[in-house]
């Protein structure tokens, strides 16, 4: 039985709202078990290196129905929205609710940082999270780190 | 390529680390754009049987436990690599991988280097994949080596007890062959033991069946009783393995039965031993019978000295070790023969190993000391290329040639049977020093190839020329006497040279060996092994009981010591069981023991075993009037 995929994604763009920002670079990285395929990752400048047509197709193939993985996850999925033009009904995970709902256990008096940087620092990720490719891997390991047995 | 080159990005590959550091920077870009990376919560096993391995992994992260079974074999922390043996050495399902599991020892990070981006990498530089390969190649010894120790321990422990016997499945004297194979068949059995009215039991084999009818033709309703063989090798269930073992090898046979109680319990057979050891000497056993061509031969050869470490380490008997090396170093000069001498000079001589070689005393790979006994009258114009080229054959195996060039490369030790009878004739009424020691050594020799009667006869010649003639004897002992052995009688003088080095082989095993062969000469015993002879000259009322158990053990102990000082010599250590080279992987020969290195007990042992040789050799002196 082939291991479960997932994929994870993160756009970087003019702004923070998807109806008006503007794509500049769009990286998607499967995860395969515990292995981030980051050596087959799939980096995307729309309309720079890629016409647009053809990054959404590219992106659409890439994804397929695997659930997607990501950090504000939501803008990133509307900007893939956007650029492939429909609607993505891939299941999807947000790596900070996950980390929310742990730390919220740990009933601590702090409210809990969600700021990516905290994150990938609490969590100990061996990334540094910059840029789309940054997030995207920061995110698969965040969500490995979060849901591998015993967690 | 954002997660790249960077110094502060944690995740970055480490370049500088071997042999990645050979890579171009280009290299290093293509290399670090095809990396994946996986994370694994502690205990998760990273890389199973299941799974197809493709990719190398580096730890970035934490530790990695390597093991073999229950045991911890390695442990990978970060810039070390893992995962080559399954990606190359073709292992998934073979016998390493099987139960080699690698485990994350805590939360670990790992950089996968697909095995696609490795080869193109290695084919783009050579430097680097002759790094990566090579380091592949020295891993894999030294798993061989660590196995083998493994496998030795549970060897030497392991009785027969604990190993599987066929319940002994017997069938009476009168029984047809047809009955025999049919018991055979229905109890899944590859041999039956025959008993007889009289209370004797053979065994028939399956390929005894195999050879009496369907080669020999014999009707399948001949009785089994007169068919079966009786030499039967039993061994007690509380023997060591080993011993089963050491008495396949021997006897190159598959099965042996084991009592209990002197009652037939049951059969060990050899798949048993090793599916159960799977040990290493039988390994270069099979490797030695099932080469082809010399280079088979020579890495089999190889791998006797790390089996010796091996067997040392693991506290085996030296006299099992002489056993089982002797064993296999005959093998492997027959199987040499064999490959390199046409059929008519196989018919028509006889290959000798003399010396310690001959007594089977051999602990180590010493020089060769070996001869060719050819049939009177026979001629073949290839002998001399033939005997250059065994004897090269030999060196490259890492036998040292002869300083006294006793070699079949020699003329003088590849001739017809009259030569040698001529030359022992000389030996004996013309002795000079090199006589005496060719003399010595012929009187040892063992036959390891071709027809062994011609080797019968002119050892029977060299008894018959003796005679009574105490003047030789006296001659032929007296060497016993060349090296002084320092007393343990005398302490003051002892603990003076305390410091001093002893030569071992000199004070104290050449003596026992050299008087206990003049004993042995003198009595015509056909004996070559120095225990053994030590043990018939007692039953013969030549040598005092008691004196032949001490000096038995005293051999044995002296021998132990000097392995041991081999062994543990700093230049013959190391894990470089068999370098491809050729020269590694042999131990320095040195015969020097430091008496104030040794371990208490050894120390007081090696002490007592020159007293026993110092009165050794007052026994000879005068048994051969050697004072007068």
């Amino acid at each position: 039985m082939p291991l479960p995929e997932r994929v994870a994604i993160h756009c970087e763009a003019t702004g923070y709202d998807p109806e008006v920002a503007e794509l500049r670079q769009i990286v998607a990285i499967r995860i395969r078990g515990n292995r981030i395929l980051t050596g087959s990752a799939l980096r995307l400048w729309p309309g720079c290196d890629t016409g647009v047509g053809e990054a959404g197709d590219l992106l659409r193939a890439f994804i397929g129905d695997r659930p997607l993985v990501g950090y504000f996850l939501d803008f990133s999925a509307a900007m893939a929205e956007r650029l492939i033009g429909s609607p993505l009904p891939n299941e999807r995970i947000e790596v900070s609710s996950l980390y929310y709902d742990r730390k919220i256990k740990a009933a601590s008096k702090h409210a809990v940082d969600l700021r990516l940087d905290s994150l990938v620092r609490d969590l100990d990720l061996p990334v540094r999270p910059d840029g789309a490719f940054g997030v995207a891997l920061a995110a698969a390991m965040a969500w490995l780190r979060l849901t591998q047995e015993g967690r | 390529m954002p997660h790249t080159a960077s110094s502060t990005d944690p995740g970055a590959f480490d370049f500088a680390r071997p042999p990645f550091d050979l890579l171009t920077a280009d290299q290093r870009a293509t290399l670090a754009g095809a990396l994946d990376v996986a994370l694994y919560p502690r205990d998760a096993i990273l890389l199973t049987r299941e799974e197809p391995v493709d990719a190398l992994f580096v730890v970035l992260r934490g530790s990695v436990q390597e093991r073999r079974g229950s045991e911890v074999a390695a442990v990978h922390g970060p810039g070390d690599r893992f995962g080559l043996q399954a990606l190359y050495g073709g292992g998934s399902g073979g016998n390493g991988a099987g139960t080699r599991r690698f485990i994350a020892a805590e939360d670990s990070v790992c950089h996968l280097i697909p095995r696609a981006a490795l080869d193109a990498l290695a084919d783009d530089n050579p430097a680097f994949g002759a790094a990566i390969l090579g380091d592949f190649a020295q891993r894999m010894r030294d798993l061989a080596v660590e196995r083998s120790n493994r496998e030795m321990a549970a060897l030497t422990m392991a009785r027969i007890r604990q190993a599987y016997l066929h319940p002994p499945l017997f069938v009476d004297a009168a029984a047809s062959l047809r009955d025999a194979a049919l018991a055979m068949k229905r109890n899944r059995a590859s041999s039956v033991l025959v008993r007889n009215a009289d209370g004797s039991t053979g065994i028939l084999t399956g390929t005894d069946l195999r050879d009496l009818v369907v080669l020999d033709g014999r009707p399948v309703t001949d009785p089994v009783g007169p068919l079966a063989r009786y030499d039967l090798l039993t061994l007690d269930r509380d023997d060591l393995l080993f011993n089963a073992l050491v008495l396949m090898t021997r006897h190159a046979v598959r099965r042996v039965v084991v009592t209990e109680n002197g009652a037939i319990v049951g059969l060990l057979g050899q798949s048993d031993l090793l599916a159960v050891l799977s040990n290493h000497s039988q390994v270069i056993g099979v490797q030695v019978e099932q080469a082809t061509t010399p280079d088979d031969l020579r890495r089999a050869s190889r791998s006797i000295v790390a089996l010796i470490r091996t067997l040392h380490a693991t506290g085996v008997k030296v006299a099992f070790i002489a056993d089982l090396v002797t064993e296999l170093n005959r093998r492997i000069f027959r199987k040499l023969f064999e490959l390199l001498a046409p059929p008519e000079l196989l018919a028509n001589s006889c290959l000798i190993v003399m010396g310690s070689e001959g007594r089977g005393e051999q602990l180590l790979k010493t020089d060769q000391d070996n001869g060719l006994i050819l049939r009177d009258g026979f001629d073949w114009p290839g002998l001399t290329a033939f005997a250059a080229d065994f004897t090269h054959h030999l060196v490259t195996f890492g036998y040292p040639p002869c300083p006294g060039n006793i070699m079949v490369s020699n003329p003088d030790w590849t001739r017809p049977l009259a030569g040698y009878k001529d030359a022992i004739f000389t030996w004996i009424h013309r002795p000079d020093e090199a006589a005496q020691m060719n003399l010595a050594i012929f009187y040892d020799a063992a036959p390891v190839a071709g027809d062994a009667s011609l080797l019968d006869e002119a050892k029977g010649y060299l008894l018959s020329r003796l005679q009574d003639n105490q003047m030789f004897f006296t001659q032929f002992a007296r060497p016993t006497l060349s090296f002084d052995t320092p007393s343990g009688l005398f302490a003051t003088l002892f603990e003076r040279r305390r410091a001093e080095p002893v030569d071992i082989k000199k004070a104290g095993i050449f003596p026992i060996v050299h008087g206990v062969r003049a004993l042995a000469l003198e009595k015509h015993l056909a004996e070559t092994n120095t225990v053994e002879r030590i043990q018939t000259l007692a039953e013969m009322g030549a040598l005092d009981r008691k004196l032949a158990a001490e000096l038995a053990e005293a051999f044995t102990i002296l021998s132990t010591i000097r392995l041991k000082a081999r062994v543990d010599a700093p230049d013959g250590g190391g894990a470089d069981g068999g370098e491809p080279d050729g020269t590694g992987g042999d131990l320095a020969i040195d015969n020097l023991v430091r008496p104030e290195t040794l371990g208490k007990l050894d120390h007081d042992q090696f002490k007592d075993c020159l007293a026993l040789v110092k009165s050794f050799k007052e026994l000879i002196a005068h048994h051969f009037r050697l004072n007068h």
